[in-house]
């Protein structure tokens, strides 16, 4: 097998939306490459033949508008704003 | 106080040294209606109820309180179950030992310093430790059947599609099925019964191959032909374990069943595919939650990019964060071919690997898990030998199959559970197996 | 002129809201949310709740279906969705659900074409996909402390055109744009009069330099002011050396960078495990076909081929159906389709643009206008007379009925002309000589008569007339 995987966790961390510390990025960046070489062995599978395992097809519902329950969603929004979403600044 | 309130404090009091349960129900509601009726039932945290609070035990949800119930969860309502409260399990179902929840581990009632297993561990360990006569779990890679072998107890992985998903917080959603757990097989039955009605809101749920699945436990297995897959058997498995299975198999052979041992190759590949593949969607189904429409809210942040990662960092645990890392890095451009997409291949060969062998057999048979329940604490520094326990488990979810761990003895009073397996949507076959092993065993679970 | 565009290439990304439907795309809340309170028309799916799911609505599979058979595409007997993740605050699971053209996504249309005046477009595909939530803010986006948001357009269902860089400036754009919007309304799958039914991004290249984004293309009218900046822009920089999103500021009128464009692959791009696939028979896709009103391509071949129009004139009445709907319904009481094209096409158009009035404005309806037109074939108002009442009617808002009652009233009747003629060929009576020999002579005699009767007359009555004197 090639040298090691390294995942750059800095990258994943800002592409996935959760900051991490140092410690736990240095952490994480040393259990990678292990996961990843585990990982690996699925290069080995043969899976040249074209095989379909889907089963379900064409669920579809009906275009018939049901009760809003807005108000209950509402209810478990930490921050409103008269009846907005209250969310933080853009820029 | 009447007799149902009394036994509410006892398990209330219990609970402190297992740690089974996160929330308790406000209300207890005794129905006489329904299969259910007069039976207790615990409830996996990672699935719905309304106004009960659902935490997924984690910091993200510790105060979100359901507007809905879970499809499943007015299904045992209307069969008049009591539902006690929410059961512990890893945070989001990430997990095989129940140790990875932010209210702390949950105990194995047979030995308290072990992990129950896990995600559904809190469940299993509640109907193990008389905390609850049933509970549901969910399965996505094993999580139903690895604590009900690390426990003692009857659990099962229903065939993919069978039961709504509608209302369980998704971890890996091509994978998972909310499942039945009792500690016995007729009542796992009756559960699965009573939760497999057909629901328009989930597109996955096949409609009309929902059964009464109580009514032929007790046909005859002779002739049933059962494959045993060598590779179940696998380097790591406790001789105790497969000790215990083998005995079982050759008494299933006393009673007629035609066993026959084969090779299924693509095995050795699952426990890969599954996690990129289970990592992958789980980095997509948690993506939602970044605090502004439930969950935690960190507070004032410069901008939304900043809130988001605050909101994130304080409510995911460790283990979740390394599994959505793993999974947004599979899905990436540059490696998803290399991982999601060999993944999802790997798994169309499993696939169709058992759909193969159920052409010729009824079963296969092996061990729920490779070991005995473990010490707690054992496996948390290395991840990946934590994911290893799963390797005999996630294969059925890969394939869609349904699958049941059923107790089948002990080593060192510490559980070994035995795994059936068959073809889509025949529950019925594994249930009726289950029970003739109930019968043969030769112990009864108090 | 030189050619200002040259190597310009554009290509379209429109969305377009499926304005028909009762429901949103993946739940059944009603999708009539304009006019609402913000946060009203919501449920668990749309506001991605922990544990919800989405089922597809089967009208917005069909929406998007006829959509592709009317931009001539070719429909996918297999469709699949795909979650496009990236993180917003609009977006309630931080992923979108749509459709996707690699790795397995099959979008439900794809190859399709489009003609216009200015020249053909490809289609590249049609892909299905829901609309986020919208952003406002207590000022602007640069000041504002907070950002409130309305779930209310969150899963609305929206089909997305794609086009080929098949547009070489920007008026072909507009043009382009304005074909588009007639053939969905036409199918009647989306009213782009409703606010923000139709939205538009444009990607822009020259020659061989890189593609930049522009977003924020609120109005089709915006379209091209953005486009010509962009393009000079480009030209003065010689190019766009990288890829990027730019963001179109309609107050200051400028594009600016919103950000080095996201590849692919930061939306990670794989199949919603949630939604079972698509399977489209060819009978189905028949159905539908048959179901399909006159588009407007093939009202276009039936006014120039039937009805004798000229293209110009033919692709100017059918880009609205309003406008070709109201041409047709004036030929049913006078059919005299060159003189109403000319008038719609020319007259009214462009009065109304000129004065930004809508076509629903018109206060002329196609009973009267045929009433018009009627009295130019029965000969008693010659065209321009009727072209000025015309006119003057756009201009003052007096009735057309009242107008020509005054003209008729003043108008020189057949039954006059004769002594007219009389008067005046005797007052001329060397011009009468000068006819006899030399034809084309006869048009100062009947530029007299037109002078006599000030232009009233008819001028073809008097040119049969005189000549009648010449024999």
């Amino acid at each position: 097998m090639a040298d090691k995987k390294i995942i750059d966790a800095k990258k994943y961390s800002e592409l996935s939306k959760i900051e991490l510390s140092t410690q736990e990025m240095e952490i994480l960046n040393e259990q990678f490459p292990d996961i990843l070489e585990y990982f690996d062995l699925l290069s080995q599978a043969d899976t040249s033949e074209n095989i379909d395992t889907q089963t379900l097809s064409n669920v579809f519902r009906d275009d018939i508008p049901a009760d809003s329950i807005a108000d209950k969603i509402l209810d478990v929004v930490p921050e409103k704003k008269d009846r907005f979403v209250k969310g933080p600044r853009m820029m | 106080m009447s007799l149902l309130s009394s036994k509410f404090e006892e398990i209330k009091e219990k609970n402190k040294s297992i740690n089974a349960y996160i929330t308790f129900s406000d209300l207890l509601e005794n129905n006489p209606d329904g299969k259910l009726s007069g039976k207790t039932i615990a409830i996996k945290d990672t699935i719905s109820t309304a106004g009960l609070r659902t935490t997924c035990a984690s910091k993200m949800l510790e105060n979100y309180v359901p507007p809905f119930d879970a499809h499943v969860v007015s299904l045992v309502k209307k069969q008049g179950a009591t539902i006690l409260g929410k059961a512990n399990c890893d945070e989001f179902a990430m997990g095989s030992s129940t140790e990875h929840s932010a209210f702390g581990a949950t105990h194995n009632p047979h030995d308290h310093e072990r992990v129950p297993g896990g995600s559904s561990g809190g469940s299993a360990a509640a109907v193990a430790g008389n905390l609850a006569d049933i509970a549901l779990g969910s399965d996505t890679g094993g999580s139903i059947r690895c604590p009900a072998s690390f426990c003692g107890i009857v659990g099962l992985k229903p065939t993919y599609g069978l039961v709504s998903r509608y209302g369980l917080v998704a971890y890996g959603n091509s994978l998972e099925q909310i499942g039945p757990m009792a500690k016995n097989v007729y009542d796992c039955a009756l559960l699965l019964e009573c939760i497999s009605d057909y629901d328009r809101r989930d597109a996955t749920c096949v409609n009309g191959k929902n059964i009464n699945y109580t009514e032929s436990l007790n046909d005859d297995i002779s002739g049933l032909k059962i494959a045993v897959p060598r590779e179940f058997f696998g380097n790591g498995t406790d001789p105790e374990v497969e000790k215990s299975v083998k005995n079982t198999i050759d008494k299933l052979v006393s009673e007629g069943a035609i066993v026959e041992e084969i090779n299924i190759e693509s095995i050795k590949y699952s426990l890969a595919a599954y996690y990129i593949i289970a990592m992958s969607e789980a980095s997509s189904n948690l993506a939602r939650f970044d605090g502004l429409r439930y969950g935690l809210h960190s507070g004032k942040s410069k901008d939304w990019n900043e809130l988001f990662s605050n909101n994130r960092k304080s409510g995911f645990g460790f283990e979740v964060k390394r599994r959505i890392m793993l999974g947004t890095f599979a899905l990436s451009s540059g490696y998803f071919d290399e991982y999601y997409i060999k993944a999802q291949k790997v798994r169309s060969l499993i696939t169709n690997d058992f759909k193969k062998i159920f052409s010729k057999f009824d079963a296969i048979i092996g061990p729920t898990m490779p070991t005995l329940p473990f010490k707690l604490g054992e496996k948390l520094t290395d991840p990946l030998s934590m994911y290893m326990s799963d390797v005999d488990t996630v294969s059925a979810n890969l394939a869609g199959i349904p699958s049941i761990s059923v107790p089948c003895g002990y080593s060192d009073k510490l559980p070994i559970g035995i795994q059936i397996m068959s073809s889509h949507f025949n529950e019925k076959t594994i249930l009726n197996i289950g029970n003739k092993i109930e019968q043969i065993r030769g112990f009864d679970i108090e | 002129m030189s050619n200002d565009y040259e190597g310009v290439k554009i290509g379209l990304e429109i969305h377009c809201q499926l304005t028909a439907l009762n429901t949103k795309m993946f739940c059944n809340c009603s999708s009539d949310y304009r006019g609402n309170s913000p946060n009203t028309l919501l449920c668990t799916v749309c506001t991605g709740l922990p544990g919800s799911l989405p089922v597809l609505n089967k009208r917005a599979l069909e929406a998007a279906i006829k959509i592709g058979l009317a931009l001539n595409c070719k429909i996918s007997s297999n469709s699949n969705f795909f979650r496009k993740n990236y993180f917003y605050p609009d977006s309630p699971k931080n992923y979108q659900i749509t459709q996707y053209d690699k790795a397995g996504g099959i979008a439900i249309a794809n190859n399709g074409h489009v003609e216009t005046n200015l020249g053909g477009v490809r289609i590249t595909r049609i892909q299905m996909e829901e609309d986020p939530g919208k952003l406002q803010y207590e000022g602007s986006i640069t000041t504002s402390s907070n950002t409130l948001i309305d779930y209310n357009r969150a899963g609305i269902s929206l089909v997305e055109i794609v086009t080929e860089p098949d547009i070489v400036s920007p008026k072909h754009a507009r043009e382009f744009l304005n074909t588009i919007q007639s053939i969905v309304e036409t199918i009647g799958e989306c009213d782009s009069k409703l606010d923000g039914s139709m939205r538009a991004d444009a990607n822009v290249s020259i020659s061989d330099g890189r593609r930049v984004e522009v977003k924020n293309i609120t109005s089709f009218k915006e379209v091209e002011r953005a486009l010509n900046f962009e393009i000079t822009r480009q030209k003065t920089i010689q190019a766009a050396s990288k890829m990027e999103t730019r963001h179109w500021d309609d107050v200051r009128r400028v594009t600016v960078t919103l950000r080095v464009k996201e590849g692919e692959e930061g939306y990670r791009y794989f199949p919603d495990p949630d939604l079972p696939p698509m399977v489209i028979s060819d009978d189905y896709v028949d159905e539908l076909r048959k179901s399909l009103p006159e588009l407007p391509e093939m009202r276009l071949k039936r006014f120039t081929e039937e009805i004798k129009l000229s293209e110009e004139i033919a692709r100017i009445i059918i880009r609205n159906k309003i406008v070709a709907d109201y041409f047709e319904e004036t030929l049913s009481y006078d059919f005299n389709p060159k003189l109403l094209s000319g008038w719609i096409a020319t007259d009214i158009m462009g009065y109304l643009n000129r004065n930004n009035i809508e076509f629903a404005d018109l206060p002329i309806n196609a009973k009267t206008l045929a009433f018009l037109s009627k009295s130019v074939s029965d000969s008693k108002v010659n065209d321009s007379t009727a072209k000025a009442i015309l006119l003057k009617s756009l201009s003052s808002g007096t009735d057309i009925e009242d107008l020509l009652k005054s003209e008729l009233a003043d108008s020189v009747s057949s039954d006059d002309l004769p002594d007219i003629i009389e008067k005046v060929i005797s007052d001329n009576p060397k011009a009468l000589e000068d006819a006899k020999n030399d034809p084309p002579a006869i048009h100062f005699l009947i530029g007299q008569v037109m002078k006599a009767t000030k232009g009233r007359a008819n001028h073809s009555q008097v040119k049969e007339l005189i000549e009648n004197k010449l024999k």
